[in-house]
């Protein structure tokens, strides 16, 4: 299969597993497009799991974060 | 706890279904024991392999040389071990509050002991062998009006009866999940409220920060170094969702009943003892004048712990525990330490009717044989 062509992504990262899963399901839940990946070499690393999402996403997901109480650590601008 | 058996990878480790969703399935069990038991953090709900474990991380990571500690009569060998061996090795105090012979703990004997000086009150919350509940509030209050932590052990209570660890002011909860909790053996946590930290005694991978050299800052992950029992803990969480659907205060209503039915047929065989304080009216055994847990202990006249509870096994299929159930201080305090005690269990699952037969076949085995 040939290598999937890059796009602009917006990439969520956490401390900790739990921060990611608890992540997982309010996005799920409110709607925030978007899947958990392998967290990009790119990154610096602290939870193997990142939130991934088109870039227009980005604020929704941080009002569900903030909304919810949520932790996450950053959301950098990636091609993915 | 099957699907997950035939589904299931390494929650937290990988990215395909089968590890999201033992990821997903934890993180679902970690609220939902936080729920039940009332801590605010679901991310400090750290699972481990049992209660003891838990207890000994707790200890292990609470306790530092020097320290004073506050265990009780009550306790478990899985509290009284690990504080004996920090206590042989010269590293904390120990100071063990009493209990008289119905098995009530001494309050003031615990108003004296905890000082300016403790660093931990551990209690449990129902003796495992008489079944008694503690005024947990009322120990916590003395823990903390001196500076102290509380460690509850929660091994017969969570589950069999609402427990608010915020509301009781309980700094750390260790619970198993092979009791009322409903789930399989091999499971169990340790609750760490927020602003209360645990040295990790375990340490390895997490899975997270792993450029690190040490573990973690962040719960649950600081605690739990190495692979998590993804699919005992998809049982533990099955059960603690219908426990919550069920209704906490219900199923305990129902335990309730079923001891004061137990008790009161006791009392009316010759020769049985029934262990621990309970009111001479039963009616007060309702959760609010009186409370009780889910076990009741007994002996009969004429019969060793250990002959009865084969001869109830073997005899009537009814299952039960004898000897001294780990608990070596209490069965001190009872005058059981000669002859152990034989132990009964009631759960969300037993009936009168269950009640009724273990009373016909205590009545049997008391009724003297005939020539």
């Amino acid at each position: 299969m040939a290598r999937r062509p890059k796009r602009p992504r917006a990439v969520a990262s956490f401390s900790s597993t739990f921060d990611a899963m608890a992540a997982e399901g309010a996005c799920k839940d409110a709607g925030v497009e978007g899947r958990l990946i392998p967290t990009p070499v790119a990154i610096s690393a602290e939870c193997g799991m990142a939130w991934s999402m088109p870039p227009e996403e980005r604020g929704h997901f941080e009002s569900v974060m903030a909304e919810r109480a949520l932790r996450f650590a950053a959301v950098t601008d990636l091609e993915l | 706890m099957i699907a997950a058996l035939e589904s299931f990878g390494s929650g937290s480790r990988g990215y395909g279904d089968g590890e999201l969703s033992a990821a997903r399935t934890v993180l679902a069990a970690r609220q939902s024991i936080a729920r039940l038991l009332g801590a605010s953090d679901p991310s400090r709900v750290v699972f481990s392999a049992n209660v003891t474990e838990a207890l000994n991380l707790a200890l292990w990571g609470v306790l530092k040389p020097g320290d004073h500690v506050v265990a009780t009569a009550w306790d478990h060998n899985s509290v009284l071990r690990p504080l004996y061996r920090l206590e042989r090795l010269g590293l904390v105090t120990l100071d063990l509050v009493p209990a008289d012979e119905r098995g009530r703990l001494d309050y003031d004997a615990l108003e004296r002991l905890v000082t300016p000086e403790t660093r931990l009150v551990v209690a449990s919350q129902v003796s495992n062998l008489t079944g008694n509940v503690a005024d947990v509030a009322r120990i916590a209050q003395v823990a903390h009006g001196n500076g102290a932590l509380l460690l509850l052990d929660a091994a017969q209570s969570a589950g069999a009866m609402p427990v608010d660890m915020g509301a009781l002011g309980v700094d750390l909860l260790a619970f198993t999940g092979h009791k009322a909790l409903l789930g399989p053996t091999g499971t169990g946590g340790l609750i760490v409220a927020p602003g209360v930290d645990v040295e990790p005694v375990l340490t390895g991978g997490t899975g997270v920060h792993s450029y690190e050299p040490g573990q973690p800052a962040e719960y649950p992950e600081r605690l739990e170094a190495g692979t998590l029992n993804h699919h005992g803990i998809a049982g533990l969480g099955a059960g603690v969702d219908w426990i919550l659907e069920q209704g906490v205060d219900r199923l305990h209503a129902h335990d309730l009943s079923l001891v004061r039915r137990f008790v009161a047929g006791c009392r009316q065989v010759d020769g049985c003892v029934v262990y621990g304080d309970f009111p001479d009216d039963l009616g007060l055994l309702d959760g609010a004048s009186f409370d009780h847990g889910p076990v009741v202990s007994i002996n009969l006249d004429g019969w060793e712990s250990s002959e009865l509870a084969d001869a109830l096994g073997q005899d009537y299929d009814i299952a039960v525990r004898a000897g001294a159930h780990c608990a070596p201080r209490m069965h001190e305090a009872l005058g059981t330490r000669e002859t152990g005690a034989v132990r009964f269990s009631f759960g969300p699952f037993t009936t009168e009717e269950d009640i009724d037969a273990a009373l016909a076949a205590l009545a049997e085995l008391a009724a003297p044989e005939e020539a």
